[in-house]
């Protein structure tokens, strides 16, 4: 976690001192709702089509068509299960509780397409980590692990202009935790948003 | 809207102050029981260096071991189940292709290759996560006659479960199935224990006045047999 949380920690400084350095002046603030599906490890654990997902975010338009930001979101998986626990001769069978809580925090840098006040398609990713909890209820026992991760997050997406000031958004995120202590942390979201700038 | 970049900076800074810190609390696990059901858990354990289909005649004690005392948190142990569980096993011995030998008392002579090849043990615990208590061995299981077929045990045994199994959490009212091996050698640990080949345990199902414990009892002791396809003659 410690080597994790410095990278993260560099990587969210750079980004605020990149922002307040900029002589651009304008920023993007918006928050989104996402539904979201996991992916390999991810949806082994809790394979869930997710309607628990929100995200909130700042962009420095650094130059007109590209902006340094930061993205904080929150995504949970649930899932309800009897399967088979198997482990090394051991087999435990019962209703299970999966979850997966995850945090990601990430710097982001986005590229724009079209005109600065028109409908605005754009690319860009997101650098930084993933805190995630795992939990697994079973019987009257619970498990509980923390991980971080190190991770990316590919996006896609469009702005459209409501009015002067508003924005309403539309992306679709990769979402990618390198592995850590044997878990790798993937899925996919789908966002709706709407942006002030 | 345009902000000053220091002050959209130090805006930024409070809400990823306030969000990571947030994080640390925050969590969402919308589940929720519907059903005691819902708790009862299964546990099996084998023995992977065994081949079950070796064997073939077993004998099973026509009682069931309470361990139980008055500890906080334990439960009472009736009897009212004791028949409906001993009779489910032995359906499901059977199904796999198993025979079961009456081991008479006092114990006899049997006929020659009527030895049987497992004993199977059923224990109940009414103590919550009691190490000392759940662990059955001679002291609880010395009075059975039928270890008169096997000499070479007596006080002192344990038993040696299969592989890195240890009796972690479990709750009052736990049920265990244990099958052993008496004609394996014993293992040489100190105190001696008889091989167990495999262990089914249904958790915290017994106690109380559930008028549906015998549906669970039953589910739970075929959840185990299922649980265990390697187990059986073929």
């Amino acid at each position: 976690m410690g080597k994790t949380m410095r990278v993260a920690a560099a990587a969210l400084f750079l980004t605020l001192v990149l922002s307040a350095e900029s002589r651009a002046q304008q920023w993007f603030w918006g928050m989104e709702y996402m539904v979201s599906t996991p992916m390999s490890d991810t949806k082994e654990f809790a394979n869930d089509f997710s309607w628990r997902n929100f995200g909130i975010q700042g962009r420095n338009l650094v130059k007109d068509n590209i902006s340094v930001g930061l993205y904080f979101g929150w995504n949970v998986f649930a899932e309800k299960t009897d399967t088979l626990i198997s482990f090394q001769g051991l087999d435990v069978s019962g209703v299970q509780y999966r979850y997966v809580n995850a945090f990601p925090i990430m710097a982001t840098a986005h590229y724009y397409f079209g005109r600065r006040r028109g409908i605005r398609p754009f690319i860009g990713t997101g650098a930084g980590t993933y805190h995630s909890k795992y939990r697994l209820e079973i019987g009257q026992v619970a498990f509980e692990a923390n991980q971080w991760h190190l991770g990316i997050a590919p996006e896609a997406g469009v702005i459209i202009p409501i009015n002067w000031n508003a924005r309403a958004m539309l992306n679709v995120r990769y979402n990618y935790g390198v592995k850590a202590n044997g878990i790798t942390l993937t899925y996919w979201t789908f966002g709706v948003g709407i942006g002030w700038m | 809207m345009n902000n000053t970049p220091r002050k959209t900076v130090r805006k930024t800074v409070l809400v990823g102050a306030a969000l990571s810190l947030g994080i640390g609390a925050a969590a969402c696990y919308p589940g929720s029981i519907e059903n005691i059901q819902e708790l009862d858990v299964v546990v099996t354990v084998q023995d992977t260096s065994v081949d079950y289909s070796q064997f073939l005649l077993y004998a099973m004690p026509d009682t069931i071991v309470q361990i139980n005392d008055t500890a906080e948190g334990s439960v009472e142990l009736g009897r009212d189940h004791d028949a409906l569980i001993l009779s489910t096993i032995a359906q499901r011995m059977a199904q796999l292709g198993y025979v079961r030998v009456t081991i008479p008392e006092p114990p006899q002579v049997l006929p020659p290759d009527s030895t049987p090849d497992l004993v199977v043990l059923v224990t109940s615990v009414g103590v919550e996560n009691s190490y000392y208590a759940w662990y059955p061995g001679w002291g609880y299981w010395g009075w059975w006659p039928g270890w008169g077929y096997w000499p070479g045990y007596g006080p002192g045994y344990g038993w040696g479960y299969p592989g890195y199994w240890v009796q972690g959490s479990y709750q009052a009212g736990t049920l265990f199935m244990d099958m052993l091996d008496p004609n394996a050698p014993a293992q040489p640990v100190e105190p001696p224990e008889i091989p167990v080949v495999w262990t089914g345990a249904l958790n915290g199902v017994l106690g109380g006045s559930s008028a549906g414990t015998a549906t669970r009892l039953t589910d739970g002791i075929n959840r185990a047999f299922d649980q265990s396809p390697y187990l059986g003659r073929n």
